[in-house]
């Protein structure tokens, strides 16, 4: 998203490019069907994140409900996935590796990350927008490291 | 709670207090905005939470309120079957959403919604909500006790009895609203009660408080 704010290009295309190196280690550390299964995954929201403007448009957002919001919906969906043998590529891959062979949870994995993500961001956006979007992140990582936990139910 | 759960080895299913209260936060605050997001499309559903709606068209009071005093009577039976806790959780979950559900409009207004975009999205939130409020031990609505009660006692998921609900529900519907706004609103209800037909079963994780 960063990316795509910096180029302009489509966030969906990026989203898509991004993920393409994180397949290595999802394909020869997680296995084949969990690599199909977060391409499938990948790719279905690429294609809705293109799809949903067409059908909704907000007229007003808040700011803070959106970060919340957003947070939320995502902590949620990323749990589905996670508990179906799969992840949104990138560091999801990297945290549920780490989560299965260090011990260490998914959720502060990527918790970590976009903390340095956004520190990054901060320099080349607004930094009001990027606390905003940290309030999000922190949602949706608290939410999955309290949930997804290895001695609770994962699926399998 | 009955104590017949399988469940992987090792597996932990207890939760805490604070676990409980924010699995019952986000799972609440989910609901809200998908009933927000049907509500704005004017479409309907089945459960309490359809009841309400209905309600709330035809009379023009908001959501929220019709929602928190429909619900009241059904307090007591969720008291006999589950007890104190889930009562209590019950109460503080759908008084939460009554208020949320009336406070995101403020900050949040949508102005082109396609209701088949609507009923799907409404059916996805609102699913993962319940599942996260009935893992958590508590309920959002009259139905959802009753079909626990049904789940518990004679093995009948708790999805199907709220099918089951919903039927009637949309058979009233269908006098009152136009057919295109009840058919979209049969497949957000269709979609909801899959999800949790699919993933809230008693050999799986439940969660227990």
């Amino acid at each position: 998203m960063l990316l795509s704010y910096v180029t302009g290009w489509s966030f969906g295309w990026v989203f898509f490019a991004v993920n393409l190196p994180f397949y290595l280690l999802a394909w020869f550390r997680m296995g084949a069907v969990f690599t199909v299964k977060t391409a499938i995954a990948v790719a279905l929201v690429s294609v809705l994140a293109e799809v949903f403007p067409q059908l909704m448009r907000f007229e007003a957002l808040d700011p803070y409900l959106g970060a919340v919001l957003a947070g939320a919906a995502i902590g949620l969906g990323l749990i589905v996935i996670f508990r179906h043998g799969a992840s949104l590529g990138g560091i999801g891959v990297l945290g549920l590796w780490m989560q299965e062979n260090l011990g260490i949870q998914a959720g502060w994995v990527q918790l970590g990350f976009d903390v340095a993500l956004f520190t990054a961001a901060a320099f080349v956006l607004d930094w009001q927008l990027v606390g905003l979007s940290l309030i999000g992140a922190v949602a949706v990582n608290l939410i999955i490291a309290v949930n997804h936990r290895q001695d609770r139910y994962i699926g399998r | 709670m009955p104590q017949t759960i399988t469940l992987p080895e090792n597996a932990t299913t207890k939760h805490s207090l604070l676990e409980d209260a924010q699995g019952l936060s986000i799972g609440v605050f989910i609901c809200s905005f998908g009933l927000y997001v049907l509500t704005t499309a004017g479409l309907v559903t089945g459960q309490i939470a359809g009841l309400a709606a209905i309600i709330s068209y035809l009379s023009g009071w908001s959501f929220g309120a019709v929602f928190f005093v429909v619900n009241l009577p059904f307090y007591a039976l969720g008291y006999r079957r589950f007890g104190l806790s889930f009562t209590l959780k019950s109460f503080a979950a759908v008084t939460a959403m009554s208020i949320l559900t009336d406070l995101i409009p403020l900050g949040l207004g949508i102005d082109q919604l396609h209701p088949g975009l609507a009923a799907v999205i409404f059916g996805v939130l609102v699913g993962l909500g319940v599942l996260a409020v009935f893992r958590h031990g508590a309920s959002l609505g009259g139905v959802g006790v009753l079909a626990l009660v049904v789940q518990d006692r004679f093995g009948i998921r708790a999805g199907y009895v709220q099918l089951g609900f919903d039927a009637g529900l949309f058979a009233l519907a269908v006098w009152l609203f136009p057919l295109s706004i009840v058919g979209w609103s049969l497949l957000g209800a269709v979609i909801l009660n899959l999800i949790i037909a699919i993933n809230h079963r008693r050999d799986r994780y439940i969660g227990e408080t």
